[in-house]
């Protein structure tokens, strides 16, 4: 074994506290009498933390380290303290206009030529709920889900269809509620505005509603099972009945045909 | 860097806000995404954002503008090693702006320590990134074996384990394999630029 390859035993030995006490008061001599020891330590210990992500053994020493006192001052400066405002500012700014623009967002939907996703749409709520501990992981993944496109709508839309696509971008959602449940014949041509009711009742909180309506859509168009688990694994978010939306996300993450299981999953990991 | 980054970093360090609100369009909503998939909150994720934003202009008025090919990559890892180092501390640092009003409003008289202790925390988290670049760096220069070979030791892996991943026929190989690694990491990392400045670190 060379002298090197010695050496480095040593250190890793003595950093991993395996050396015998003898050994150890031995080595820690030679470690205070050679400052060459002392650097490949120190490259040690920061390799351990670098590239073995073990914690940092020498953040103590950053206190003590010469360029603390440089950084601190421009830290403390007031050009820094000025910067600090500003980017404070920024971030307020930047924050508020993200609660803004899902509803700009959504008006701006081109009612005749809708390629838009429905889970998108149902999910443009999910911004406001900013009150409950769920909240932020509803957020996370409005923007990551891939959207499921609805069919191109011609200009010979049935007009009773866009009354209630009109009200629920103008976040009318008593008139979608109408609309829909005054109009049964559309429900059974067009299976997809049980999505919009769905949307309308959890946006005004009426949760049993709300499931029902993603409900009926599945049993009419079974293919599209994966859309209602997700809609109504998304209500129990919002309530909190975090047993109730596991169910509905592990069947979901367990889905070979659902697109985002992998966001099913991700979702049930922060529900751990 | 290209010219989309370098303006972006100039501004940044100009405290220009429509640069800084480019920053947050284009890098924010991969911050948040990642803090809250690692058990962290929206208010989290924009404590960390801004904390990575101060640390690189901080960092180019101290040690001069860092060798970036892309700002969002560069700040991304900035906001990772972040929040890796808040879920391994037992405290939490928020940002001190908080701690500075409360003083110069002077209704706290604690505010000024933990002000002062924030700052300490932010000074340090700067010289850890520093002392990561600077060891990243120079472990990207080794071989792809070596790399491999450093990253299984210092995972501390069994020596079987090395064997059965290299094909070693011995564990005295392999050991001698993976100091010949280190000692090349350790000359390269002397050997760096930056090294004089960050050693014992």
């Amino acid at each position: 074994m060379s002298n090197y390859e010695e050496i480095q035993l040593l250190l890793d030995d003595y950093l991993n506290d395996r050396l015998p006490a003898d050994s150890k008061e031995k080595f820690e001599k030679s470690l205070s009498q050679q400052p060459d020891l002392q650097e490949e330590l120190v490259i040690h210990q920061n390799l351990m933390h670098v590239i073995g992500e073990q914690p940092d053994m020498r953040r103590k020493e950053m206190a003590k380290h010469p360029m603390m006192k440089e950084v601190l001052e421009v830290l403390d400066s007031e050009e820094t303290r000025q910067l600090r405002a500003t980017i404070s500012e920024v971030n307020e700014e930047y924050q508020q206009n993200q609660g803004k623009s899902s509803g700009t967002i959504m008006r701006s939907f081109p009612l005749m030529a809708i390629a838009a996703s429905i889970i998108i749409l149902l999910n443009f709520g999910l911004v406001f709920w900013q009150d409950s501990s769920n909240a932020d992981l509803y957020d996370a993944y409005k923007d990551s889900y891939s959207p499921i496109s609805l069919v191109e709508r011609s200009s010979s839309v049935n007009t009773s269809l866009n009354v209630i696509i009109n009200a629920l971008q103008a976040a009318d959602y008593e008139k979608v509620i109408t609309s829909v449940n005054d109009a049964p014949e559309l429900v059974k041509q067009h299976a997809e505005v049980l999505l919009y009711l769905g949307l309308a009742y959890r946006e005004t909180a009426q949760f049993d509603e709300s499931i029902k309506a993603f409900e009926r859509y599945a049993a009419i168009n079974d293919l599209d099972q994966s859309i209602a688990d997700w809609n109504i694994g998304l209500i129990y978010l919002k309530t909190e009945e975090n047993a109730k939306a596991k169910s509905y996300f592990q069947k979901l993450a367990e889905s070979t045909a659902f697109e985002g299981a992998a966001d099913a999953q991700e979702i049930l990991k922060n529900l751990e | 860097m290209n010219e989309h980054n370098s303006a972006l970093v100039k501004g940044l360090i100009e405290g220009r806000k429509e640069v800084l609100y480019k920053i947050y369009e284009e890098l924010f909503p991969k911050v948040r995404k990642f803090v809250l998939r690692n058990n962290g909150r929206q208010q989290d994720a924009e404590d960390l954002f801004q904390r990575s934003l101060l640390q690189l202009i901080t960092k180019a008025k101290v040690s001069g503008l860092p060798e970036i090919k892309s700002i969002e990559a560069y700040l991304f890892t900035i906001n990772k090693n972040l929040w890796r180092r808040e879920l391994n501390s037992n405290e939490r640092v928020t940002n001190p702006t908080t701690h500075e009003q409360s003083y110069e409003s002077g209704t706290d008289s604690t505010a000024q320590l933990m002000a002062t202790a924030s700052l300490q925390e932010e000074a340090v988290a700067l010289l850890e990134q520093e002392r990561w670049e600077l060891y990243q760096t120079c472990f990207a220069q080794l071989t792809e074996n070596c790399r491999k070979v450093l990253d299984f030791f210092f995972k501390k892996k069994p020596y079987s384990a090395f064997n059965e991943e290299f094909g070693y026929s011995s564990e005295s190989v392999a050991r001698q394999r993976v100091f010949k690694c280190k000692n090349k990491l350790s000359k390269l990392i002397k050997a760096h630029g930056n090294y004089n400045r960050l050693k014992n670190l």
